[in-house]
């Protein structure tokens, strides 16, 4: 049942046309690796993703009334048959319930942040995630808040236990931030116990990779991974995770230190962004850096 | 000649897919792949007319994929002309025209175009290997986008084919 319609170009015309536009994305594809982060694409693809932020957000409100609401249904339609008002209370309470539930997990993670706020001094707006990326091949969120609250790109991202990211880019209203799980995230990072630095990198796998440590520095199970502030990029002494599983030997060049954050981000709702803090734990210790940055 | 409501069709069901992928998609995550329902819906769409393939719906799709995604910009477009003008030749000249013969060309143009993204992003850059890449992205995203295209393709076939085309011969599973 294949149509047998013809397409009304000729075949050069239509070879023609391949052709010019496998050139056309060919020249911007160049273009858009060559140029920065304040080039003309990537002007654009901000542009694009500030105009669909707001859809997302609809995406992601939908996808958690959509649970609820499965839920409701399931227990409103369990016993149609014996539907009495005893039942519709019941069902009213329960949502009455999750509602609370639902208010009570909301304060408990604005008082987690505030926490963070007051431990690292941090100055910078709170935002709601209202999006995640629409491809697989790059893990980044996006937040309500933008350049009108004074975000700006480069600036670090706090969960409520943790550094999350970066913003990568920051329209009016929304802005975007590449998490540090993202294979092309990378963080100045060291190891509080033993003030050993190296790098945080995220991977395909979603690991965070802890590279460059040197070969002879002993690394534990459960120390605790900060940012350095070394190169900008991130704001120092703020937590990333703890060392999950080391592989290899002290000695190995080779050895692969992995590193799991204290929270997974599908699970946050609410984040920080940090425009200044203060590390009182080591802030005495090494000189601070309050500058934002590119992510490497 | 192309009708114009089949033209209408293609353009309705893009803006859907255009839609979806960004509704749905993100929320739909499975081990962090994700299904892309513009690089599906280009395919079907190609295999649905393979006598009248256009490079311009997989060029607008795959840049809007682009524009909206954080690659980059023109990656998505270029594979999606490539996979739809090479789904198109293969289904063309394939004499067997039954829905497993489709599907079996879907999969595989699925596939291919998994796989040429993720060497066409190593190129611009993404500092992982091609093993992660395969494994972690690759495969899973092309499983994810197979189950999706053959509900998509019952769903194109029944609006955009099903409303005016009258079948040749009868089509048979297998």
């Amino acid at each position: 049942m294949v149509p047998r319609m013809q397409n009304n170009r000729s075949p050069l015309t239509s070879r023609a046309l391949v052709i010019v536009l496998l050139v056309l994305s060919l020249v911007s594809i160049t273009f858009y690796s060559r140029e920065d982060s304040e080039g003309f694409l990537h002007a654009i693809q901000n542009g694009v993703s500030g105009v669909v932020a707001p859809l997302k957000f609809v995406g992601t409100a939908a996808g958690s009334v959509g649970e609820g609401l499965a839920t409701s249904i399931s227990d409103a339609t369990a016993d149609e048959s014996t539907l009495s008002g005893l039942r519709q209370q019941n069902s009213e309470l329960r949502s009455l319930l999750a509602q609370a539930e639902e208010y009570r997990i909301k304060s408990q993670e604005y008082e987690k942040l505030l926490e963070i706020k007051d431990t690292f001094s941090v100055v910078g707006p709170a935002a709601h995630i209202i999006g995640r990326s629409t491809d697989a091949w790059n893990q980044t969120i996006t937040i309500d808040v933008g350049s009108d609250e004074g975000v700006s790109a480069g600036l670090t991202v706090m969960g409520t236990s943790g550094v999350i990211g970066q913003v990568v880019a920051a329209e009016p209203a929304s802005s975007t931030v590449r998490l540090l799980s993202d294979p092309s995230s990378g963080a100045a990072a060291m190891i509080q116990s033993s003030r050993v630095e190296g790098i945080v990198r995220g991977s395909l796998d979603g690991l965070l990779y802890l590279e460059n440590v040197a070969a002879d520095v002993a690394v534990n199970v459960g120390d605790v991974v900060l940012t350095s502030g070394l190169g900008g990029s991130y704001i120092r002494g703020l937590m990333i995770g703890t060392v999950a599983r080391v592989e290899g030997n002290l000695g190995d060049v080779t050895r692969l230190i992995i590193v799991t954050p204290n929270q997974t981000v599908s699970a946050m709702e609410e984040v920080l962004v940090v425009v200044s803090a203060e590390a009182p734990s080591i802030a005495s210790q090494t000189p601070s850096n309050d500058s934002g940055g590119e992510s490497s | 000649m192309i009708d114009e409501r089949w033209r209408f069709g293609v353009v309705i069901g893009a803006v859907i897919a255009t839609l979806l992928q960004i509704l749905l998609a993100p929320n739909i995550a499975v081990l962090s792949a994700e299904p892309n329902f513009l690089a599906t819906y280009c395919i079907i769409v190609t295999l649905l007319m393979p006598q009248a393939v256009s490079p311009v719906l997989p060029f607008v799709l795959g840049l809007l994929f682009d524009l909206m995604g954080g690659g980059p910009v023109g990656a998505m477009a270029f594979v999606l002309i490539i996979v739809t003008q090479l789904a198109g030749v293969i289904y063309r000249n394939v004499a067997n025209d039954t829905v497993f013969v489709l599907l079996s060309v879907l999969f595989a143009s699925l596939f291919i175009m998994e796989v040429l993204y993720s060497i066409l992003l190593m190129a611009c850059g993404l500092n992982v290997s091609f093993i992660d890449a395969f494994i972690y992205r690759a495969l899973p995203c092309a499983l994810y986008d197979c189950f999706v295209g053959v509900i998509l393709y019952f769903i194109a076939a029944r609006f955009l084919v099903g409303r005016w085309s009258q079948p040749e011969r009868p089509r048979t599973l297998g």
